[in-house]
């Protein structure tokens, strides 16, 4: 006889546990009865982690899934508009040493490649700002779209900054009112297994066991099912990526209308960087360091420094960090038996591409789309999650590497480690020697849905300053023509949209007072 | 920029305001906000859509006038050359102001826009007779801005059910005048065909007795309007 899956138990309530279990109940419809049961059971004692502001334009889709509105969900988490990602200080360490990754893909990237062009013929503008035009749009402080924009859509692609611990309680509310999704604050305890090693129930403290066909680790970095249940290894990643450790702080604005920046800045420090992300009423900026290169000491003065550039130093050190430990890498398997891992309990990678959230959406994503009908049909599914997964964790940690291999800075051990080529993946190094001669493209990736497209791999490689060796490129007529029409075409689009869109500031406020349209 | 100030009988004893309801003053524009309660009168003449206030995103009721920014196909000479204008349009020189009153309660008042090309001193339709009475014009003008006043409450109410029962669709125009030019027109929206069809039982009767059935039905009705939109720019282009 099979044994159909009928009930699914999330254990955790951080932001990992609510985005699984909305996508999971919205698309099973858990809030009838002949929907799949989903259960969510948090500990009252271990708080959330309360970091994590920075997410991908997926999440504007993971949200309209679960059926939220975004006016509520901008008015009620302290959402700002993010459009990528400004890179500050990581290519010589000078003042005036900045590249963006913006979110929006280069002009005709459908079409073709603009790299080879812009390499030869290019160069009065950064290759950021000749073939996109949100570069523009975060200079100016200017938001993504308009209030005449329907909810969701975007004139530029954007994603959000939003405040971690408003959004758990945001997302909870919706999936108990609105999901149907049940509810347990307690602790558990301990873990009832059966005879085929798969969890038939875990127990709590007060209300009893709660079983279930399918469970979810959530429960962040205590990995209270994969970690201390199953014991599945860690594959620690610190010869890689050397950041280790945290101090984070919330920065208040000095006045109600200081500009609100619609992207993450992040700043390269002596041994780490600094992340500077924009919300309504405050910002949140914190200092993420490598342990072995500096201490936490230094690292909470660099900290100070950089806060009381905007606020003042009397300010900057009435503040209090708080600091969280990192531990790079993640587990070998993301699923085991009928477990699966999702969140900070799958693995932590620095936040330096905001990379934590998103692995989270695709993950409850995929559980949902293919959740096995029955027991019997879960090694298979199980299996290609492990796979599928397991190459997104690699390429993530390749991109976010080579954020650092193509650094001129020597000014700590820091900058000059990350360029060891025993510290390089293999498949990174690969790449590389690649495109030494060729200029990336899409069948350098070849996975379906794949994290980063060749496009933000160009906007990091150029924008730090990296040569395709251009000896040997022929470009057509038709390429040329084709190139220089896109760069022309951004041009116009650069200067329609700055003339055109409202600053962050001012549609933040708008959508407080009047809200998106659905339509 | 103009600015408004409050009528008064003493301040403004003089003043006198030129032409008719049918004169076109300040720029002229391709639409102008409307209001149910002259759904009917607008259909005859004008398509009747929504449309999103660039500065708000909220929906209001529009009448068309023409395709182009600034473009209206039915003024010529600085006349309207039509047999209903809006209410929106005849209430110039006139608007609506709030002010809070010293108890702290907000009221309505009249404002006159003085930069008006209809101010004068020596022609037109005194605003108050000798002893400092309004004129029946200055009556009628009254009586315009509170219709539009408590219509633009009702239209309001009208748009929040069509949104909440999600009946605003989008109406996309792909046209083609008879010189060959091709023009879209987006950024208008219409109520679904489909969605009035859908209603409940229950639903009409409730949309019925609010009287936004009849306003429904006026707007999609003002739809056929379109194409004596088209004609009249047709005649315009010359072809
Ligand atoms: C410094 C830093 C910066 C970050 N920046 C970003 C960023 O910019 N973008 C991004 O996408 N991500 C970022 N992240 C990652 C992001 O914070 C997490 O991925 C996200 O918050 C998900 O956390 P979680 O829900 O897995 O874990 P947590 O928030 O830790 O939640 C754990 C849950 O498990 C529950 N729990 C634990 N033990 C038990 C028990 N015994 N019984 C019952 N319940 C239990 C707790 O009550 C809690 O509800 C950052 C992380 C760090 C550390």
């Amino acid at each position: 006889m099979t044994q159909p899956i009928t009930s699914v138990v999330i254990v955790g309530g951080g932001t990992a546990g609510w985005i699984t279990a909305g996508t999971i109940a919205a698309q099973h419809q858990s809030n009838t009865d002949a929907g799949l049961r989903v259960s969510l059971v948090e500990s009252p004692d271990i708080k959330p982690i309360g970091v994590g502001e920075g997410t991908w334009p997926t999440m504007r889709t993971t949200l309209r899934k679960m059926g939220i509105s975004e006016t509520d969900f901008i008015r009620e988490c302290d959402v700002g508009f993010k459009q990528g990602a400004k890179f500050a200080k990581w290519v010589t360490g000078a003042d005036d040493d900045f590249y963006y990754h913006p979110l929006v893909l280069p002009q005709g990237f459908m079409h073709g490649n603009l790299a080879p062009y812009w390499q030869t013929n290019g160069h009065d503008k950064s290759f950021s700002a000749a073939v996109c035009y949100q570069e523009a749009l975060c200079e100016n402080g200017l938001a993504p779209k308009s209030i005449a924009t329907p909810e969701y859509e975007a004139v530029a692609n954007y994603a959000y900054h939003l405040n971690a611990g408003k959004f758990s309680e945001f997302l909870k509310k919706h999936c108990l009112e609105k999901l149907g999704v049940n509810y347990t604050c307690d602790n558990v305890t301990r873990v009832i297994s059966k005879d085929n090693g798969d969890i038939a129930a875990v127990d709590t403290q007060a209300s009893g066991e709660i079983k279930g066909d399918l469970f979810i680790d959530c429960t962040g970095f205590h990995g209270l099912l994969i970690d201390k249940h199953y014991q599945v290894p860690f594959i620690d990643k610190s010869d890689v990526l050397f950041v280790d450790s945290a101090l984070a702080a919330q920065v208040p604005y000095s006045s109600e209308d200081d500009p609100i920046a619609s992207h993450t800045i992040s700043t390269g420090q002596a041994a780490g960087w600094i992340w500077d992300i924009g919300l309504q009423s405050r910002r949140g900026v914190g200092h993420v360091y490598s342990s072995r290169h500096t201490d936490e000491e230094r690292a909470a003065e660099a900290l100070t420094r950089y806060i009381a550039q905007s606020v003042g130093e009397a300010r900057a050190k009435e503040l209090s960090f708080r600091k969280i430990p990192i531990r790079p890498g993640h587990r070998q398997v993301f699923w085991q038996n009928n477990c699966v891992a999702v969140g900070l309990s799958a693995g932590f990678l620095e936040p330096l591409e905001a990379s934590a959230l998103v692995l989270v959406e695709l993950s409850a994503e995929m559980i949902s789309e293919q959740m096995p009908t029955c027991r019997e049909a879960m090694d298979t599914i199980a299996k290609r999650f492990n796979q599928t997964f397991r190459y997104r964790w690699d390429r993530i940690i390749d991109f976010l590497k080579l954020h650092y291999i193509l650094t001129q800075r020597t000014d700590n051990d820091f900058w000059i480690d990350n360029c060891d080529p025993d510290t390089i993946p293999d498949s990174l190094n690969e790449l590389m020697a690649l495109w030494r001669y060729q200029h990336p493209w899409d069948h350098d990736f070849t996975s379906r849905r794949e994290v980063f497209p060749a496009a933000s791999y160009q906007y990091v490689l150029y924008g730090m300053g990296f040569k395709t060796e251009s000896d040997h490129i022929r470009l057509t007529p038709q390429e040329r023509a084709f190139a220089q029409r896109q760069l022309q075409e951004n041009d116009r689009i650069t200067r329609m949209m700055v003339s055109k869109l409202p600053s962050n500031r001012a549609l933040l406020n708008k959508v407080h007072d009047y809200g998106f349209q659905k339509l | 920029m103009s600015e408004p100030v409050l009528l008064d009988s003493n301040t403004h004893k003089n003043t006198r305001v030129l032409g008719d309801a049918r004169t076109v003053v300040g720029p002229v524009s391709r639409n102008c906000s409307v209001i149910t309660q002259e759904f009917q009168r607008l259909a005859s003449h004008f398509p009747v859509l929504l449309t999103k206030n660039e500065d708000t995103g909220q929906f209001a009721c529009v009448a068309l006038f023409g395709f182009d920014p600034g473009e209206n196909l039915f003024v010529e000479k600085d006349r309207w050359q039509v047999g209903y204008v809006p209410l929106n349009i005849r209430r110039h020189p006139f608007m609506i102001g709030a002010q809070t009153t010293p108890a702290g309660e907000e009221e309505h008042v009249m404002l006159i826009d003085m930069q008006s090309e209809r101010i004068s001193e020596q022609d037109g339709e005194a605003l108050f007779n000798d002893r400092g009475f309004p004129t029946p014009f200055t009556e009628n003008m009254t009586s315009v801005l509170k219709t539009l006043k408590d219509g633009f409450v009702e239209t309001q109410d009208f748009i929040q059910a069509l949104l909440e029962q999600e009946m605003i669709v989008p109406a996309n125009f792909e046209i083609q005048f008879r010189n060959g030019e091709r023009r879209e027109i987006n950024g208008l929206y219409t109520i679904s065909q489909d969605a009035l069809d859908a209603l409940t039982p229950e639903q009409v009767v409730a949309m019925h007795r609010s009287g936004h059935l009849q306003a429904a039905y006026m707007m999609i009705a003002s739809l056929g309007q379109m194409e004596q939109l088209i004609e009249r720019k047709n005649q315009r282009l010359g072809a």
